[in-house]
């Protein structure tokens, strides 16, 4: 059961404060009239603001086994000299 | 308009539409003010303070990027905005006087003006971080990650400062409630 005292704080605390029709339009008007950062701070923030990015599983696991592949082929690294089978290289 | 979302509003201003604010500031504008007023205890450091939030986080808007939780963040730029104002009133040695709130404030006036006198009384007799977890948690409803954020404690210390500020509140209005 709710506490009584607290229940009328609460509600009193809670009681909505009617706010001047002319208090957004204030903010507005200061907004407008401070400067605006310039293009290269707009769009450097742009540009490092990171963003969610949704991806399927099927795209992911692709995506994941592409990586793998490119580096497996890159520690492998420059194809050598063929060899007989033996071992001994070809001259 | 009201059906649009925070985060698709502060896509279309970061997007470069800044008209659009004034869609989100209408719609947060009584819930500062309210906090404003409950933490300031005066009707005109709380609509400066609003003000400077609502400027400061539109400036700040293009660093935003958690875009589902605006009122939080929001909240965040109000909670420091407060305190600066409370650090200068404590410097100007200005003292609060409870019923200027329901005096200067016509609107604010309750059914019962002395209840509401008496729970603004006993909310200035909190100190200020238990004040600010009590509103955020009681009257924003913020989560308590949200508020821990907001004011820089552990989620725990501000359970404890929220149930802290709840008992005391109690304690202080219940004598005032029975009679």
């Amino acid at each position: 059961m709710r506490d009584p005292v607290w229940k009328d704080i609460e509600q009193e605390l809670k009681r909505e404060i009617p706010v001047d029709p002319a208090a957004v339009q204030r903010v507005m008007r200061r907004i407008r009239e401070s400067p605006q950062p310039s293009w290269p701070v707009r769009a450097w923030h742009w540009f490092v603001r990171p963003r969610p990015v949704r991806i399927s599983p099927l795209v992911g696991t692709l995506a994941a086994a592409a990586v793998a592949a490119l580096l497996l082929v890159s520690a492998r690294g420059p194809a050598g000299p063929p060899h007989r089978p033996g071992g001994r290289p070809l001259p | 308009m009201s059906d649009v979302s925070d985060a698709e509003l502060v896509r279309q201003i970061q997007g470069g539409d800044a008209e659009r604010y004034a869609a989100l500031v209408q719609r947060h504008y009584g819930a500062c003010l309210r906090f404003g007023l409950r933490m300031l205890g005066n009707p005109q450091d709380a609509e400066e303070a609003v003000q400077d939030t609502f400027v400061r986080a539109f400036r700040s808007l293009h660093r935003y990027q958690d875009r589902d939780r605006f009122r939080a963040w929001l909240f965040r730029i109000l909670v420091n905005q407060c305190r600066s104002v409370l650090r200068r009133q404590q410097r100007r040695s200005r003292l609060f006087v409870p019923y200027e709130l329901a005096e200067a404030a016509e609107p604010l006036e309750p059914a019962d003006p002395c209840w509401g006198t008496a729970v603004q009384r006993a909310l200035q007799q909190l100190s200020p971080p238990l004040r600010e977890a009590l509103l955020l948690r009681c009257v924003e409803e913020l989560s308590y990650e949200e508020i821990a954020e907001s004011t820089g404690a552990g989620a725990s210390a501000v359970k404890m400062r929220a149930m802290r500020a709840r008992e005391q509140m109690r304690r202080l209005l219940q004598e005032k409630q029975n009679a």
